[in-house]
């Protein structure tokens, strides 16, 4: 019997676990170990945080899914690898504290064959003085509580426009290195909807703080799309869409700090500016969750294992070339961690081997650039694609080829909804093919026949669709391996 | 306190906006269910043609 251990639900993790337990049956003991009790479907949480929603419709306990899957489901968080055992065991392992109420605080050190680092972000909230919900002066919408919150603050600022107070509200991101740039444009539509909704746009400025140097970037370095026999750009669609809704736009901005209703930044020509503000969502940058690694020995070989930001290192090029020079290939394929054949790294876990937007530092040398994206769709994918590995490596044997799923082979779909309502509301919806830019198989970097972007109620249909079609898939109900990752 | 310098607040006045004809179109019922399934088609598409 083999163990394959998962570190982290979030939906690489989650979505590992399924298909392992699908393609491997009860002969083989799997085991989730994670710090939350519940899956969030993300995305919605945009819905959350305006309101739309409530918590209960983006989470679901993980618990009872596990159990009638015949997964092993451990509350806790992993703060140590041992890829190569200790002094007790030549077995690689895993050292975990539990998080649950009723053994909160206990450790436990777990063995495995297989090992799958589906940790997520560390939301470092701390990087930027002032920000975050919890010890700071903005709201989040990256969990479902924050999103509650978001959207409690949100009817006091609607509220008050109503008792005619002219409002500002800023959305963004709360450090010059955040990725998930389309979470904040989906939410700061969502926000001018709801203002409309109530009636009181007039008496609210809403901007879009952002580490793009240009609307439209994503942290992708924008896309080409084919209109009506045209290339335009993504700058130019979204642009549109800004000018079209009276959102103001502040582009490439690293946020230095935020004080209690004004945000002080610096932008790409070096100067320094603040704020004022009467409701901030602001995005935190992202770090790989704290793990160290160990030698048998117990000399600390977390280095080898790990980038200096956390995320692990796997099958990348990490020989940091200059930007003009990296191509689609230095891109990881199989996600096995680096001169390991036992741990695979997926998600926002792994270390991405450079930045996709042109990396850009303000003129006093500050990093304002948006980091690469790497959630959603190819999460899902990555995640399928190392079960698909273990698996084969457990029935085939060790020598089975690994499965590959290279960012630079991989379409994704960004569907940024702009106010929901089945009869009126709309949305960006966005695909690409693919994720990474590949210049050498496409002029524009993509397949210009599949990157398209759209506005329109189609794509607040789609975004609803995705919504219900995901978590039926999470909750790994009747015929759910055959929706698509 | 005074925004200093003011906010670069970036010019949008040279993006097009969208025409009347265009904003019915993206909110006629049956046009957009023909772009609902054209955009679901191009997803399966793009899943079939992944390398992965």
């Amino acid at each position: 019997m083999s163990e394959v251990v998962i570190l982290g639900a979030g939906i690489a993790g989650h979505t590992a676990a399924l298909h392992l337990s699908r393609l491997l049956g009860r002969q083989h003991r799997i085991t989730v170990v994670s710090p939350n009790s519940t899956w969030n479907w993300i995305p919605s949480n945009i819905w959350v945080g305006v309101g739309k929603m409530s918590k209960n419709d983006v989470v679901f306990p993980l618990a009872p899914i596990y159990r009638r899957k015949g997964i092993e489901y451990i509350q806790a968080k992993a703060v140590a690898i041992r890829p190569h055992g200790d002094t007790d065991s030549d077995r690689p392992a895993v050292d975990i504290v539990h998080t649950s109420k009723a053994d909160a605080g206990r450790e436990q050190r777990i063995r495995y064959d297989y090992l799958i680092n589906a940790t997520g972000p560390q939301l470092r909230f701390g990087a930027t003085e002032g920000l975050g919900p919890e010890h700071g002066n903005t709201v989040s919408v990256c969990t479902a509580d924050h999103a509650v919150a978001a959207s409690a603050r949100l009817r006091e600022v609607i509220d008050r426009c109503r008792a005619g107070e002219h409002q500002t509200l800023v959305v963004g991101m709360g450090h010059g290195t955040c990725t998930c740039e389309g979470a904040a444009f989906e939410y700061v539509f969502n926000i001018d909807n709801e203002l409309r909704e109530a009636g009181v746009r007039d008496m609210a400025r809403v901007v879009y703080l952002t580490n793009e140097s240009e609307l439209g970037d994503f942290g992708v370095g924008g896309m080409t799309f084919n209109d009506k026999g045209f290339q335009t750009t993504s700058e130019l669609w979204t642009a549109s869409l800004f000018r079209e809704r009276g959102v103001e736009a502040v582009l490439g901005a690293h946020v230095e700090r935020v004080e209690p209703g004004r945000v002080h930044f610096e932008t790409l020509d070096g100067a320094h500016h603040s704020m004022e503000y009467d409701f901030a969502m602001l995005l935190p940058p992202f770090g790989g969750v704290p793990l160290a690694a160990y030698d048998r020995d117990g000399t600390d070989i977390t280095p080898r294992l790990f980038a200096p930001n956390g995320f692990m290192k796997v099958d990348a090029d990490y020989s940091g070339k200059p930007y003009d020079q990296w191509s689609a290939a230095d891109w990881p394929k199989t996600y096995q961690a680096q001169g390991l054949d036992n741990i695979w790294a997926v998600g926002i876990a792994f270390a991405p081997p450079h930045q996709i937007s042109r990396p850009r530092t303000s003129a006093n040398g500050t990093p304002i650039t948006p980091s690469p994206p790497r959630t959603g769709m190819p999460s899902g994918v990555m995640g399928k694609t190392v079960a698909l590995t273990i698996a084969d490596r457990i029935r085939k044997g060790p020598m089975a080829v690994a499965h590959q799923a290279s960012m630079a082979d991989m379409g994704a779909a960004c569907v940024a909804s702009a106010g929901a309502n089945l009869r009126t509301g709309s949305a960006a919806a966005m695909t690409m093919m693919p994720v990474v830019p590949d210049y050498s198989r496409y002029p524009t970097g993509r397949d210009l026949r599949e990157t398209r972007g759209e506005l329109g109620l189609s794509g607040h249909w789609v975004k609803l669709m995705l919504h219900h079609l995901f978590i039926y898939k999470a909750k790994g109900l009747p015929g759910w391996h055959l929706i698509p990752e | 306190m005074p925004d200093n310098p003011p906010i670069p607040v970036a010019d949008l006045s040279r993006a097009p906006l969208p025409t009347e004809s265009m904003q019915r179109y993206r909110r006629n019922p049956v046009v957009q269910s023909w772009k609902f399934a054209v955009f679901n088609a191009r997803i399966m598409r793009m899943v079939l043609k992944g390398k992965h």
